[in-house]
């Protein structure tokens, strides 16, 4: 009797250890039952665009009393940004202000700062654009125009110190801005061909 | 259970940033430049125009008053067969093939603002060999035909066109 309750315990000893090896060697039975996930995540990254005419040609035959010449540039900007986009204007150069024909003459910006535009007299040129408070601009392009002082203009400011033009809060797909260049002159302005750069710049809000 | 946790890890430690600055990259400012051009032009005159020949070459001149950003085109029966610069009194003066034929010259001054101003048209009647000996004699009865100098058996002879266009 003795040597049978040794058997019995041996064998539920080894039926022990064989569940025990049973559950260490054969865990993957038992992993299908465990469960994980995976997270997808798409980044739809912001997209921003800007676009201009790339080149404004105002023709001037100046009078002695002097006469006003504008033209238009169509800057469109797209965007993806829901928080819309911040258009801004300003020199491409840091440094001057004026056009020039590559010698040593110059046509000088106007005094007129955005803040406080006004009539473009002889000898300067200036911008105008409708999104800003204050301008008035021509309502198409003008040639050897008497010069107006129904139309307001300001000095384009140097490149660091730009000008925003528009503020939108939303996407955007190719969202026009009409700026308008003139110049105004007499025949003090000698002949020639006066060249300058201005650089819009679209930054998402 | 150790590897999920190191790709766990290395997810949220390293392409989480690469993502962030994909981002950032793509949603930067963008530029675009517009070249303001102003030309400032002079009143222009419109230009005058005279020929003469040598025999053999036809000489054309005249004067446009404005010399500067402009440049004259000739023109040979509408056709442009040369530009040219005036000088700084605004005179011009250019040779060209003086040909057999009746052929209508013109001068079109254009400056620099696409200002354009015409010449009248001045047609040049050039005949050689016999044709040019009757003409001398035709134009002895015709003293309304200008005659240019011309050898001995040439003759040429210049009308002015009234129907050409002066602006």
């Amino acid at each position: 009797m003795k040597i049978k309750l040794n058997h019995d315990i041996y064998l539920v000893a080894s039926s022990f250890l064989v569940v025990i090896l049973t559950f260490l060697f054969f865990k993957p039975v038992f992993a299908t039952v465990s469960s994980t996930s995976t997270v997808i995540t798409v980044n739809v990254n912001s997209v921003l665009s800007i676009n201009s005419s790339g080149s404004v040609t105002i023709n001037v035959t100046p009078l002695p009393s002097g006469v006003q010449s504008a033209n238009s540039d169509n800057v469109s900007v797209s965007t993806s940004n829901t928080n819309g986009y911040t258009l801004q204007l300003s020199n491409a150069s840091s440094s001057t202000t004026s056009l020039s024909d590559g010698s040593s003459h110059y046509i000088l910006a106007t005094p007129s700062v955005y803040t406080s535009p006004g009539i473009l007299n002889a000898n300067y040129w200036g911008f105008c654009s409708t999104t800003l408070a204050g301008f008035v601009c021509p309502s198409g392009p003008l040639t050897n125009q008497t010069i107006s002082s129904s139309y307001n203009f300001a000095k384009v400011p140097v490149l660091g110190s730009p000008v925003s033009l528009k503020v939108t809060n939303t996407t955007s797909a190719n969202d026009a801005t009409t700026v308008w260049y003139a110049a105004s002159l007499d025949t003090s302005q000698p002949s020639g061909n006066y060249t300058g750069v201005v650089m819009y710049t679209a930054t998402p809000n | 259970m150790k590897k999920i946790l190191l790709k766990t890890f290395l997810l949220t430690t390293l392409v989480f940033p690469m993502l962030l600055s994909l981002a950032i990259f793509s949603i930067g400012y963008a530029k675009a430049d517009t070249a303001i051009n102003v030309s400032v032009c002079q009143i222009m005159n419109t230009p005058t125009i005279s020929v003469d020949n040598t025999g053999t070459s036809l000489n054309i001149s005249g004067n446009s008053g404005e010399q500067t950003l402009v440049t004259e085109h000739l023109f040979r029966d509408s056709n442009e067969v040369a530009n040219f610069n005036t000088d700084m009194q605004g005179n011009y003066s250019i040779s060209t093939d003086l040909l057999i034929g009746s052929y209508d010259y013109m001068i079109k001054s254009i400056d620099g603002c696409n200002t354009t101003k015409t010449s009248e048209t001045l047609t040049v009647s050039h005949s050689g060999g016999l044709g040019g000996i009757i003409e001398v004699i035709r134009n002895t009865f015709f003293s309304q035909i200008n005659t240019i100098n011309s050898p001995i058996n040439e003759t040429s002879k210049v009308l002015t066109n009234m129907s050409g266009t002066t602006s």
